[in-house]
């Protein structure tokens, strides 16, 4: 086979974001269509007129945009992640949420950054029972900042389990800067009942020293802690309000 | 005379198909060249554009494929409409007269006013 036509069409499939099934039945019939052309004109002229490969797989992507079912999950991201600015669900619903939910980018109307919701949030903001995003939050949320339940991330707010650079749960925090209501474990440990760490502050704990300052730490903690479920609860319910009453 | 914008083209693209395998099986080389000759170059369908509509009309069994080899050159890809692509196609083209018609009023009202 000739080179040529394997190098465009290789270079056409790399940026090709699709299922496997979907990207085999493309590269045959590119394969097949560039043979066709052939018949009458001479390779480099059809390679040349089907215009350079970028641009070939840029056009077929553009009409699988919206195919979820053709891209799936991780094409979706990928191919999110290369565009920018970009947004697909799946068919398959939650109630009145899709099930998969990738949003990147802005809104081309609004100019305001997409958000992704659904039960599977995926996108820069994500809203969702599992969700992943620069800004997360959802009961188990994954990201730079990420709120909910259960939370990872660079900065780290949850109700059960933290876990981040900084972290803060209401029950247990592991991070450098862990503030945990029942447990805290990290460089900076500082907790109501317990805490594991170079500097460790423990609110009822016998052997801590009370001074000013540790009392405003004191109240600071117990507000941090109080008001965390508040935010979540005001959060999540500014943005799924027909659904958490 | 321009090529027609891309969204222009992408609406009509699926009716142009249909209609072309109204008259006869093709492949996907030879839809494209069609296109070209019969506008004379003024409408020039890409790869990018043409098999993702192919895709699109043979999982909704308005097309079938099929592998043919026509003398000693490689097996083409055929397309053929099948029956309820042949419906589809008609219920297309009336739609499609209806709405140039309906436009056309349009633009006619249009240019008397001025």
């Amino acid at each position: 086979m000739n080179k040529k036509v394997d190098s465009y069409i290789n270079s056409v499939m790399k940026e090709i974001y699709l299922k496997k099934r979907f990207k085999k039945k493309i590269k045959l019939d590119l394969y097949s269509h560039i043979m066709e052309a052939a018949e009458d004109n001479e390779i480099n002229q059809i390679l040349e007129n089907m215009g350079h490969p970028h641009t070939l797989a840029k056009e077929m992507m553009e009409n699988y945009s919206d195919n979820f079912e053709a891209m799936g999950t991780l094409n979706a991201v990928l191919y999110g992640s290369k565009v920018r600015n970009f947004e697909i669900k799946s068919d398959k619903m939650v109630g009145s949420y899709p099930l998969i939910h990738v949003a990147m980018g802005y809104d081309q109307e609004t100019g305001r950054r997409k958000v992704a919701k659904g039960a599977i949030a995926i996108g820069d903001l994500s809203i969702g029972l599992l969700s992943f995003g620069a800004l997360s939050a959802g009961l188990f949320s994954f990201g730079a900042f990420s709120l909910g339940i259960l939370s990872i991330g660079a900065v780290t707010f949850s109700l059960l389990f933290s876990i981040g650079a900084v972290a803060i749960s209401l029950l247990v925090a592991i991070g450098a800067v862990a503030i945990g209501g029942l447990f805290a474990i990290g460089a900076a440990a500082l907790s109501l009942f317990n805490a594991i760490g170079e500097e460790t502050f423990v609110l009822f704990s016998e052997s801590t020293s009370s001074n000013g300052t540790l009392t405003t730490i004191k109240f600071s903690l117990i507000f941090l802690l109080v008001t965390l479920p508040l935010l979540l609860y005001n959060f999540l319910k500014s943005h799924f309000n027909k659904t958490i009453e | 005379m321009n090529s027609p914008s891309k969204e222009l083209l992408r609406g009509t693209l699926e009716m142009l198909v249909l209609s072309l395998l109204s008259k006869e099986e093709s492949y996907g080389y030879e839809i494209i060249s069609t296109v070209k000759d019969l506008t004379e170059g003024i409408i020039e369908l890409k790869e990018g554009s043409l098999y993702p509509v192919l895709y699109r009309l043979e999982d909704a069994s308005l097309i079938e494929s099929f592998w043919q080899a026509k003398g000693r050159g490689n097996p083409r890809k055929y397309y053929k409409l099948t029956e309820t692509g042949k419906q589809k196609e008609q219920e297309l083209i009336a739609e499609w007269k209806s709405f140039t018609v309906q436009i056309n009023n349009i633009l006619d009202w249009s240019d008397k006013d001025e």
